[in-house]
């Protein structure tokens, strides 16, 4: 007994050992290893900032907060970064974030105070939260030292957007990352194919769609024909301005008649939305799951066929329709149609061209590299950028013939442009800061998309852009506070008028009263303040 | 056989095993289902037509899963995390828990509330972010493995499992003139193995499926965890109109295959563990639940 107790003992003991061992090895190498990339990493840094001593030779460099989108994960090594950072005579100090938590750890590295020289990819709700606080460089301060800014900003005429990127002070806090101009890319979208085969005619209103849904239905009573992506919001989004609820700043619309901001969501033609749906999924033409899909779940339900109307965008389409042709029939085809007139007339999804801003914190202002930076990011804004960042490398992704640029042979015929950017690290919310007209034409690849987009300009489909109220700071968190309680009451009611657990006659007034009495009174009172 | 096999118990027993199969099944189809998603073509994904076998057998989801740039090096940092931050772990549990498990000690329970403490209230996110950042650990392995070393809980484990070894057996050992250090080394540590056994496991599991503290702490994708990276693939933007972007038209691998094929290549090395170490698991749970 005693002796195997030693045994065991030893045993565990020359583990142990082992163990300890194998520890300190990886440690120790671990260790070397980390020390080994931070000199390299320092050891460069050093030298930037020793040439910066020295007239500014040699690149100076530049961290940036980055947004790393799955679809094309970053790489070090893109040709497109490489060149970005030999054109501006900069060292990009790229720290990547994941797409997936990129809002929550922008909020933590700002408000601590260690956000690098340059942020990518924020978005305007966070942007206006922390623009109160002073944390962010008044960039419109520095405008004379963005001339391809200002320049840009002119020729696209852009400024009412900008003007919602502008706080109470008069002031911006950003660069934004912009569209040249509006494009018709999110659409409603509908089986051509069963159309033709039912003989139906395009529906143009929505009243004439819920007779094609009516009739999808009886010719197939298993499925539901309407589905829909991106919950609540994703509905809204995409056809509230046809309804003449959208585009909307929290559920909010300024009326340019009256002068003055309305709450959208109690709206008569909200009355008109909520039972119009509710009418939809009674009677089984909308997908019982409309407002809790995932992507996934959606693409299974349109490529199978089990519904045949949705909102989405128009690039989509490619993969459902390769998907529905393997899975439903040869003929299978989602197609885009001009918009579905409502209450609110023939109106497209709302058109915000700045998606997001290029934020520097202040503190950067009193780097040594700041001269550099702000240089850099003027250069961000010259034409050589801009094509590098989305058309690629010259001659080698695309070509410049009389001013007229297209991609080359070999990107286009790569299956997908798409990727072919995504590749080199072109087509890069990260790097670009506007999106032109002919590129996105060409990436889209869509002689559809054009020619909806043409008569989109020409027939006034895109809906004027949603104003947004400047607010004060205390105005401003009296905003989060009560946003919070009417967006939840908001959702919960639409939900309930939409599945048939409230009835939409019977409950309207006394929503309407109690989503009055939760904020939105109090909302108009600040919002209606703002204007005087 | 202690009782005789009576018409009743057989039923019992067939019951019995019904349920524990409709239980394993139910936890068993749905990582079947997984699988045979990630080997699937996209078309039969996309239909709907995928059971518990694949359908249009191909390993392309695989391919761009392990296309991605950081992947191998994920792989590589989160070993390292995983083995530095449980043998971390394990050292101080170990140190911290033995002599708080001696009653003699002077103070113990006020220290013992003191951690306790912290399993109800925390500093926050920011506060913790800015005291990491202070002591410089930022973008650095060790604002991952330090800052989260002891885990509350787990000492609470430990303590009470060093509680339950005879005091007899230190003394005695005392008396043969071992020191307190080597009392723990050779005589408690080798009693304590289950507990070791579970903790190390325990750790293994959590270092290996954490992103949230490498995502907030480290900056640099060379030092990203793979968990981290799959996070993105699975929670990511999959719709690239979302952020005014335009889709990759001509793609064949359906996102679905990809998220699963993702979750299996990242999930099986950690399961691998699991039989090896279940025994120990077991008895690791139910320490401290049966006194005397």
């Amino acid at each position: 007994m005693k002796e195997s107790q030693d045994r065991k003992k030893s045993k565990w003991l020359t583990g142990g050992l082992a163990f300890t061992l194998a520890m300190s090895t990886i440690l120790s190498a671990c260790s070397s290893s980390n020390t080994g990339s931070n000199t390299g990493s320092s050891g460069q840094e050093t030298g930037g900032e020793a040439s910066k001593g020295s007239a500014g030779e040699g690149p100076v460099t530049i961290s940036m907060m980055y947004n790393d989108n799955p679809s094309y994960p970053f790489n070090a090594s893109w040709p497109v970064l490489e060149q970005f950072q030999k054109l501006a005579n900069v060292k990009l100090n790229i720290q990547p974030t994941p797409d997936a938590d990129y809002e929550n750890k922008l909020k933590i590295v700002l408000s601590s105070g260690s956000a690098p020289d340059l942020v990518s990819f924020v978005p305007l709700k966070v942007y206006t939260e922390f623009a109160q606080t002073g944390v962010l460089l008044p960039i419109s301060d520095y405008m004379d030292k963005l001339p391809n800014l200002k320049q840009k900003l002119d020729q696209y005429a852009i400024s009412d957007e900008l003007d919602n990127w502008t706080l109470k002070d008069g002031k911006v806090y950003g660069v934004p990352f912009m569209f040249e101009s509006n494009m018709y890319t999110t659409a409603p979208v509908i089986r051509v194919d069963l159309l033709k085969k039912h003989n139906l005619k395009t529906p143009t209103t929505m009243d004439e769609l819920y007779e094609v849904l009516k009739k999808f239905k009886e010719a197939d009573p298993k499925s539901f024909p309407m589905a829909n992506l991106n919950g609540a919001v994703g509905l809204i989004n995409l056809s509230g301005s046809a309804w003449g609820i959208g585009p909307t700043h929290n559920g909010f619309m300024f009326n340019s008649d009256k002068n003055e901001f309305e709450y959208s969501y109690t709206s008569d033609n909200y009355k008109q939305y909520v039972s119009y749906f509710s009418r939809l999924m009674k009677e089984g033409l909308a997908d019982p799951e409309i407002f809790t899909s995932s992507t996934d779940q959606w693409k299974q339900k349109m490529a199978t066929g089990q519904s045949v109307f949705t909102y989405t965008w128009i690039s989509e389409l490619g993969q459902i329709n390769a998907d529905g042709k393997k899975n439903v029939s040869p003929d299978f085809e989602l197609a885009p149609l001009p918009p579905i007139a409502g209450p609110g007339g023939v109106k497209g999804p709302s058109a915000q061209r700045i998606i997001s801003a290029y934020v520097i914190p202040a503190s950067a202002a009193k780097k040594p590299n700041f001269d550099k930076l702000l240089e850099y990011v003027n250069w961000m804004y010259s034409d050589e950028a801009i094509n590098l960042g989305t058309w690629g490398i010259q001659d080698e992704t695309f070509v410049e013939i009389d001013g007229k640029r297209d991609f080359t042979d070999a990107v286009k015929n790569g299956g997908s442009v798409q990727k072919a950017l995504w590749n080199i690290g072109a087509s890069n919310n990260n790097l670009t800061t506007v999106f032109t007209y002919d590129w996105f034409s060409k990436v889209l690849n869509s002689p559809l998309v054009d020619k909806l987009t043409v008569e989109a300009n020409e027939k006034g489909w895109f809906p004027a852009v949603q104003k947004v109220p400047k607010l004060t700071p205390a105005d401003k968190e009296e905003e989060t506070m009560r946003t919070t309680t009417v967006n939840d009451l908001f959702m919960r009611t639409q939900e309930q008028f939409i599945y048939g657990k409230n009835s939409v006659d019977a409950g309207w007034d006394s929503y309407v009263k109690e989503i009055n009495e939760k904020g939105v009174s109090k909302l108009l009172e600040i919002y209606n303040g703002t204007l005087k | 056989m202690l009782y005789r096999r009576s018409t009743g118990f057989k039923w019992f027993m067939a019951f019995n095993s019904f349920v524990m199969l409709c239980i394993t099944a139910s936890i068993l189809f749905p990582f079947l289902h997984l699988l045979s998603v990630s080997l699937s073509d996209s078309g039969a994904v996309v239909g709907g037509r995928v059971g518990l076998l694949p359908k249009g057998f191909n390993l392309e989801a695989y391919a761009r899963v392990f296309q991605h740039p950081s992947i191998i090096a994920g792989f590589k940092n989160s070993i390292i995390q995983t083995m530095i931050g449980t043998a971390i772990g394990l050292f101080l549990l170990t140190i911290c828990a033995y002599p708080l498990s001696k009653r003699a000690l002077k103070g113990r329970k006020p220290l013992v509330l003191f951690i306790m403490f912290t399993m109800f209230f925390s500093g926050g996110l920011i506060p913790t972010y800015m005291l990491v950042k202070s002591l410089g650990l930022i973008d650095s392995i060790w604002a991952i493995v330090l800052p989260f070393s002891i885990t509350p809980y787990y000492l609470l484990l430990m303590m009470t499992y060093f509680q339950g070894i005879p005091e007899e057996i230190e003394e005695s050992a005392m008396l043969d003139g071992l020191n307190p250090f080597r009392i723990l080394m050779q005589i408690v540590l080798p009693l304590s193995k289950p507990i070791l056994a579970a903790i190390t496991l325990f750790l293994t599991v959590y270092y290996w499926n954490n992103w949230f503290n490498s995502m907030i702490y480290l900056n640099s994708t060379e030092r990203h965890p793979v968990m981290m990276i799959i996070r993105n693939i699975i929670v990511g933007s999959d719709l690239a109109g979302n952020v005014g972007q335009v889709g990759d038209t001509g793609d064949r691998v359906s996102t679905a295959s990809l998220k699963a094929a993702a979750i299996m290549s990242t999930t099986l090395p950690i399961m691998v563990l699991f039989p090896f170490t279940q025994k120990y698991f077991a008895k690791g749970v139910m320490i401290g639940s049966v006194k005397g």
